[in-house]
């Protein structure tokens, strides 16, 4: 089990290597000039080769890369252009409501996934169909527009919810929002592996036994259809964070995505480098957490 | 064509969505011909007015006929989708072919650079490419095909090299049948069935992440006519117009519901584990 | 006997005395307190003043800072910090007598050095300040007599230099102890009636009263301010603003025209209606750059914008098409510039292309076998997108094929400034004529607003003439010639000058605009 884990670690450094060369790329491959873009300006031939020489721009590319990375793990990811403010406090400003919103939405879309699933996949007869379409729905529905729907209706028609608080109860709208494509593939996920559950011996034996058929439901079938669950949590965490650059958009939080577009709008590279790499390693330690809790969790796995 | 007599496909609602699929792609392809007015059109003093003879779905803020910009709209969703999914099946079935099929160090280049490219969430990595490539729609169907393209590699990856190991396969190897060779008659056969799946969904899928990126400004500039685009331009008139988020909204949902049904029901055609069911 | 009803005239004495002094309406003490939340799009970049170049930057320094002269609601100029001043007759020396007892938030007592160190800092080469040290124009030196006394001494008169003084947001004192502090652009200290308590990035922009304010101008009342907290809450999408506004999270908003309509019949809200200052809108020209260093070609495309047409369906009718750089409502507007400018005519504009050798082929207007097509950069602000989007299907009537290209608002300013652009879309908010210095003379072009890149000695000319007249009359004769001069140049299509609307929740009380169309909050209360 140590082995495992050990193992997997291991096998995450590369990739968070290969995301930082992607992440260092990205900004060299932007076409234009980015002294004359960071200056604003036609910029003064001497204040140009200055802050080329401050920036590190006229040293070979390796060498920019390694002091990149250097950096980075020392937690200096640059200055925003557009504030003077280090990225990382840009960051670090934003990233509790962002935090928080996927939190929410999380826990939201595994309730009512797990919900969901369990009704399309064992429920009466009509509700079962419903719950299919509802999934459906869910998955094809555009946040943005879920989004808007529900504050007009919601906030501002019924009054029941505000539209900005930073409080709990502005977590909700957003949280509903941002959660329901999440919720709709894990429906799907509980659904199937309920029904393929549902046909394994083991709960043909237990049925057999006369056990009643909730005691079913719960204790072998659910318990084996949570596995899965957990491996598409992983998954649809990454679609939640970006997810959230929508959804904050429409809600006003101050979070991460929306810092993101808007630093992409105003072409302030440092900070969209500092946010997607910084996005993309959490996404990646995430997902490796997940590995282990689903390794943990399913015995088939724990002796690989 | 025995497909579409199997059971499976035969629900009803299955078969509402294929048809709302072959209406939609008329309806893109038709829609020079079928618009009741040209969408890029200003007619002045009639901005904002509900559906009406005239303008069958109302107007939009500057005068424009939503029906006519919907219908269009459906044209550049359509070239989206194929464009998205184009670009990350082509590359990603050839990547995925060659690491599964050659091994060696194309393999794990190939496998590693998928993964890296998976450790970024598909947005984030569609705006990524939009940053350095710059806001535009074009910009967008290839970010968004792009970061699509790991999904192929690995499904094909797995299934060439599951298809490798197969006896028959090992045989023919063996007995120095051409690459090429065993390629076509061996594993297209057996990859076209994920990668339908794929792509199906995809479609859908790519649509609704285009539109997402357009509505955050990311993506279609104006004036054309793309639905997330007109979602953008319509919220600030949700109270006063409720006719203009509601179309283009439902435009969406209704051409994703559609891709997302068919996909279903073609993975449950084509997935071997699932027949049995 | 005696004693006691004396003592008792002492006490209704002082009794009456007290409520003498008390101010008049109900207990004074009841109106302290309350906060009140504004909707802002977009946040500021920094809240130093001498730094910044946003808008929203000066709007909020405009309740964090006094200015040395003010504005009474006439537009009149009456004393701010400074009780008095004198303007020698050469027009280059400029005495401020300060006022005494006034604080900086910090407890440091402002005095003229403070005043001093403050412009000296906006004037420092080193500061690089973008808009506060051009305001100060040719003052080249600022020294203090004694400690209420200012004296700047200029290189040449500069009649602007009133007004531009006046402006709270960019000319406020700053607190010599803390400016050269390395997050005063997140936290500057000065002298106004709030101060800023907290700055949440992304989130909001919270000030806090002052309690120990007591140097308001005379026509507003004496004492601190009433309203606790005045929080500037960022939500970038209207839509959000308005429901929230609507729900009641937000007291104050700048209401988009297409509610404008709703809030006047419904009456639930207090609105207050302002004129832009500025012209709101205008397509202006790249002239360095093909097609438009043509000036026939510029001048048949002011023929070929129906202005009207966008003020009724990007305003919803809530503006004036705009015909010159100057809006109505600058002192120095020349009101005949209406009839001077080209007006929208098809047929004109049509023939003017012809004659400018952009002849029709087959829908398209081609010359030496090129299309007409060209790309405006615009902003991603609502009015901005319909009116462009409008404008482009005006032109393709005429066979010119625009495209769009929408960039955010500081992007945008430093790709102009940059020349990259064939056209573009901008307006801008100012109170004086001064303004046409700042995007027609040359020394603007590359690092200041210039963006049409327009080079012309004779213009420079004009514009610098005009800063040093003193005599009023023939200053209003010079901008008359250059507004005449720049419609001739056609260096502008301008397009309209909106009016502003802003909503207020009823439970604000005693809210007032100022001369420029600006909220007072100083004198409001909250119920």
């Amino acid at each position: 089990m140590i082995a495992y884990i050990a193992r997997r670690l291991v096998l995450g450094v590369p990739v968070l290597f290969g995301v930082s060369l992607l992440v260092f790329a990205m900004v060299h491959l932007v076409p234009g000039d980015p002294v004359s873009i960071m200056l604003g300006e036609s910029p003064a031939a001497t204040d140009a080769e200055a802050l080329r020489h401050q920036l590190g721009l006229d040293e070979p590319l390796p060498q920019q890369y390694a002091e990149f990375v250097a950096r980075a793990v020392r937690g200096d990811l640059g200055t925003s252009i557009r504030s003077r403010r280090a990225v990382t406090e840009e960051i670090a400003d934003r990233a509790p409501s962002t935090i928080q919103l996927t939190l929410a939405s999380v826990a939201l879309a595994i309730l009512l996934g797990l919900a969901s699933g369990v009704l399309a996949a064992a429920g009466p007869g009509p509700v079962r169909g419903a719950a299919q379409v509802a999934s459906l729905i869910g998955l094809s529905l555009p946040t943005f527009w879920l989004g808007l729907l529900l504050i007009l209706v919601v906030a501002t028609w019924l009054r029941l919810l505000p539209v900005t608080s930073s409080g709990p109860a502005g977590l909700v709208l957003p949280a509903i929002t941002l959660a329901a494509p999440a919720a709709a593939v894990i429906a799907r996920m509980t659904r199937s592996t309920m029904l393929e559950a549902l046909t394994t011996d083991f709960v043909r034996t237990a049925r057999a036994k006369g056990l009643h058929e909730r005691v079913v439901l719960w204790r072998h079938v659910l318990r084996n259809s949570l596995i899965p669950v957990i491996a598409i949590v992983g998954l649809q965490f990454g679609g939640l964070l970006a997810g959230s650059v929508i959804v904050e958009s429409v809600f006003a939080r101050p979070g991460i995505g929306r810092l993101a577009v808007q630093a992409i709008l105003q072409r302030d590279f440092p900070l969209v480098q500092g946010i997607v790499l910084v996005v993309a390693t959490s996404y990646v330690l995430v997902n490796i957490a997940i590995d282990l809790l689903y390794a943990w969790a399913d015995p088939r796995i724990h002796y690989r | 064509m025995n497909v579409l007599l199997d059971a499976r496909v035969r629900r009803p609602h299955v078969v509402v969505a294929i048809a709302a699929l072959v209406a939609f792609a008329l309806v893109a392809l038709l829609a020079d011909r079928i618009a009741p007015h040209d969408p890029l059109r200003v007619y002045p003093g009639a901005a904002l007015e509900p559906p009406s003879a005239r303008f069958l779905l109302g107007t939009d803020a500057i005068g424009r006929d939503l029906a006519s910009r919907i219908l269009f709209g459906a044209r550049v969703s359509l070239l989206t989708g194929i464009v998205a999914v184009g670009i990350a099946l082509s590359v990603g079935t050839t990547l995925g072919l060659i690491a599964g099929y050659a091994r060696g160090w194309a393999e794990v280049t190939i496998m590693r650079g998928a993964e890296i490219l998976l450790a970024f969430p598909g947005i984030l990595l569609a705006i990524a490419i939009v940053a350095i490539l710059g806001p535009g729609l074009t910009n967008v169907m290839i970010a968004v095909g792009i970061a699509a393209i790991p999904v192929y590699v690995r499904t094909v990856q797995a299934t060439t090299l599951a298809t490798t190991h197969l006896e028959y396969v090992t045989a023919a190897r063996a007995l120095g049948v051409g690459a090429v060779r065993i390629l076509a008659r061996h594993i297209l056969p057996n990859i076209a069935a994920p990668i339908i799946v794929l792509a199906s969904v995809g479609m859908g899928a790519s649509i609704l992440a285009a539109a997402g990126l357009s509505y955050v400004g990311l993506g279609a500039q104006p004036p054309t006519p793309e639905w997330g685009e007109m979602l953008a331009e319509a919220r600030s008139y949700m109270r006063e117009a409720p006719w203009l988020p509601t179309f283009p909204g439902l435009a969406i949902m209704l051409v994703v519901l559609a891709f997302n049904i068919t996909g279903d029901a073609v993975r449950e055609l084509l997935d071997p584990r699932l027949r049995r069911l | 006997m005696k004693r006691s009803s004396s003592a008792l005239v002492i006490v209704f004495l002082v009794l009456a005395a007290c409520q003498a002094s008390a101010p008049q309406g109900s207990a004074s003490k009841s109106k302290v307190g309350g906060q009140w939340v504004i909707s802002a799009t977009e946040e500021p970049d920094t809240l130093d003043p001498h730094k910044s170049t946003t808008a929203l930057s000066d709007t909020i320094l405009r309740y964090v800072g006094d200015p040395l002269i003010a504005k009474d609601q006439s537009g009149k100029y009456v004393p701010g910090l400074a009780k008095s001043w004198t303007i020698s007759p050469d027009g280059l020396t400029w005495t401020f007598q300060l006022r005494d007892g006034v604080k900086f938030h910090d407890g440091t007592p402002f005095d003229a050095a403070a005043m001093k160190a403050t412009f000296d800092r906006a004037l420092d080469p080193a500061t690089k300040s973008p808009i506060a040290g051009g305001l100060l124009g040719p003052v080249k030196s600022v020294a203090t007599t004694d400690k209420s006394t200012l004296v700047l001494t200029l290189n040449q008169p500069f009649s602007p230099l009133l007004d531009n003084l006046s402006d709270a947001g960019r000319m406020l004192p700053l607190s010599p102890k803390a400016m050269n502090d390395a997050d005063f652009g997140r936290k500057p200290i000065s002298t106004g009636p709030w101060k800023v308590a907290e700055w949440r990035s992304g989130d909001r922009i919270v000030l806090a009263r002052n309690p120990d304010y007591a140097w308001a101008a005379d026509f507003l009342h004496k004492g601190a301010a009433f309203i606790d907290t005045i929080v500037f809450r960022i939500i970038p999408e209207s839509a959000t603003q308005v429901s929230a506004f609507e729900s009641g999270e937000v007291d104050q908003l700048g209401v988009p025209p297409a509610q404008v309509q709703r809030y006047l019949d419904e009456k639930r809200f207090d609105v207050k209606k302002a004129y832009r200052n500025g012209v709101g809108l205008f397509l202006e020209f790249n002239v360095t750059k093909a097609p438009f260093d043509e000036l026939a070609l510029r001048r048949a495309l002011n023929y070929a914008v129906d202005k009207d047409a966008v003020v009724k369906t990007a305003l919803k009718g809530f503006g004036e098409a705009a015909y010159g750089p100057l809006p109505p409502s600058i002192r120095g507007y020349f009101p005949g510039i209406v009839q001077y400018a080209p007006h929208f005519d098809k047929a004109k504009a049509a023939e003017a292309l012809d004659q400018a050798g952009w002849k029709l082929e087959g829908g398209v207007r081609m010359k030496s076998g090129q299309p007409l097509t060209f790309t405006l950069y615009n902003a991603a602000i609502d009015t901005w997108k319909d009116s462009a989007q409008l404008v482009q299907a005006q032109l393709k009537d005429l066979g010119i094929d625009m495209k769009i290209q929408t960039f955010e608002f500081g992007t945008l300013l430093a790709k102009a400034k940059q020349g990259e652009q064939q056209a573009h879309f901008l307006g801008y908010t100012y109170t004086n004529p001064d303004i046409v210095y700042i995007w027609f003379h040359s020394s603007n072009i590359g690092t200041g607003l210039n963006v049409s890149h327009y080079k012309d000695a004779a213009l420079d000319k004009m514009i610098e003439d005009a800063r040093l007249e003193v005599d009023d009359a023939k200053r209003l004769k010079l901008y008359e010639n250059i507004q005449k001069y720049i419609v001739d140049k056609a260096l502008w299509v301008p397009i309209w000058t909106n009016y502003i609307y802003t909503a207020y929740q009823p439970r604000g009380k005693d809210v007032k605009l100022d001369s420029e169309g600006r909220t007072i909050l100083f004198d409001a209360y909250v119920q």
